[in-house]
């Protein structure tokens, strides 16, 4: 018997109105697994769908700085947040940056159920969900609450991230989320000056592990010092930058996303029910 | 990409006392209620029955845990408990896409049987050997 996942969580429609929900999950943090789903969600949105980008990171919300947006007062202000044509919601809108948020995990858990269930997200193509690192609370309730269509995996190429990814992997396989693939970021580095291209975190772990597990390989995104500029300035490089070199690969890891979840997506029907 | 290779398709009452679950597979799956209430998969149900087949268990030990070397119950009865049946179910719903939870007629309802659990506990002709 498979070890069992302890906890119930109540069942209710959540997301009517969104028709392809993402979790962009990574097993270790500091991966850049924020900066993939931000640049993914613009990317999906530059595809002409209607996005909304759910910041599922309660403890340390990166998304509100990356997208330029900053805590607001929620007794006069209607969730989620628009910007850049997206919907938004994150806790880095209700507390401020240099507060801690020191909770145990069901209060993780409530705040989590509460962004997918109470929140108008309207109508949707894409729901992407930026989600903390590891296998806790939030993606428990996540996997439990929201019908999921698929997990993007980020890592970078060196083993310690690879072993974390492997665990990701293997908790989405036992609530049953279909792993759209691996994407492999700060994969190489090519220097602006001579153009020669380093591998810092050596190269081709993400595939290697893609492979062995037996799921797609989605892409390699490069270092690129202008993406980290980016995010620190509030404006995704897909968006401030759109013909930039990377912004074309997360053009392609889009356009992948966009066809893995459309294949997925036509095989999920709902689950029935007494 | 990992696709499970089963899923249950219908979900049925049989009669007063049980559950039919046809998968996506061919399986018929056949379940008595009280059957599945006895496995049930929560942590305080697990706990109960592994106090229950310990090996030297004694009734007033089940259910009991020690306070400053004091033995005191942990059984709490709710309302609803009284009332309704721990053998019916009141509802079967889907958690995420990987199990089911059972809303059992006393109120019980943190149990969630996932299909592979589901599968296991099959009482069909066929699983019985």
């Amino acid at each position: 018997m498979s070890m069992p996942i302890h906890g119930a969580a109540p069942q209710k429609i959540v997301l009517p109105g969104v028709r392809c929900t993402l979790a962009v999950a990574s097993g270790k943090g500091g991966v850049g697994k924020s900066t993939v789903a931000v640049n993914l969600a613009v990317a999906l949105r530059r595809k002409g769908q209607r996005v909304g980008l759910l910041d599922a990171d309660i403890y340390g919300p990166s998304v509100p700085m990356m997208l330029g947006l900053g805590t607001v007062d929620p007794r006069t202000t209607r969730f989620p947040l628009e910007k850049f044509g997206m919907k938004v919601m994150s806790m880095g809108f209700l507390v401020p940056p240099e507060r801690a948020v020191i909770w145990r995990g069901p209060m993780v858990h409530k705040a989590v159920a509460q962004f997918l269930s109470d929140i108008d997200w309207g109508e949707l193509d894409y729901l992407v969900i930026d989600l903390p690192p590891g296998t806790g609370d939030a993606q428990l309730t996540l996997t439990q609450s929201a019908p999921l269509t698929g997990a993007v995996i980020v890592t970078t190429p060196q083993d310690v991230s690879l072993i974390d990814a492997r665990k990701g992997l293997r908790m989405f396989q036992e609530v049953r989320v279909p792993v759209l693939g691996i994407v492999e970021n700060m994969s190489y580095f090519v220097c602006p000056k001579c153009g020669e291209r380093s591998e810092i975190f050596r190269h081709g772990g993400g595939k290697r592990c893609a492979e062995e597990i037996g799921v797609p390989f989605l892409g390699a995104i490069p270092i690129d010092p202008a993406v980290a500029v980016q995010g620190d300035l509030g404006v995704p490089i897909v968006e401030s930058h759109p013909d930039s070199e990377v912004a074309k690969i997360y053009d392609q890891l889009a356009e992948r996303v966009y066809a893995a979840a459309q294949e997925v997506h036509a095989q999920q029907s709902p689950l029935p029910s007494l | 990409m990992v696709i499970p290779q089963y899923r249950p398709l219908t979900l049925q009452r049989l009669g007063e006392t049980g559950l039919v679950i046809e998968w996506s597979d061919g399986h018929r799956s056949e379940y008595a209620w009280r059957w599945l209430r006895e496995h049930c998969p929560c942590a305080s149900c697990r706990e109960h029955r592994q106090e229950l087949t310990a090996p030297t268990p004694t009734a007033s030990q089940a259910g009991q845990a020690s306070v400053a070397g004091t033995k005191i119950s942990l059984a709490v009865v709710r309302a609803g408990e009284v009332a309704g049946s721990p053998y019916q179910a009141v509802s079967v719903t889907p958690v995420g896409r990987y199990a089911y939870k059972i809303v059992w007629g006393d109120g019980h309802d943190t149990g969630i049987y996932s299909f592979e659990l589901l599968r296991e506990l099959c009482q069909c002709a066929q699983c019985r050997g």
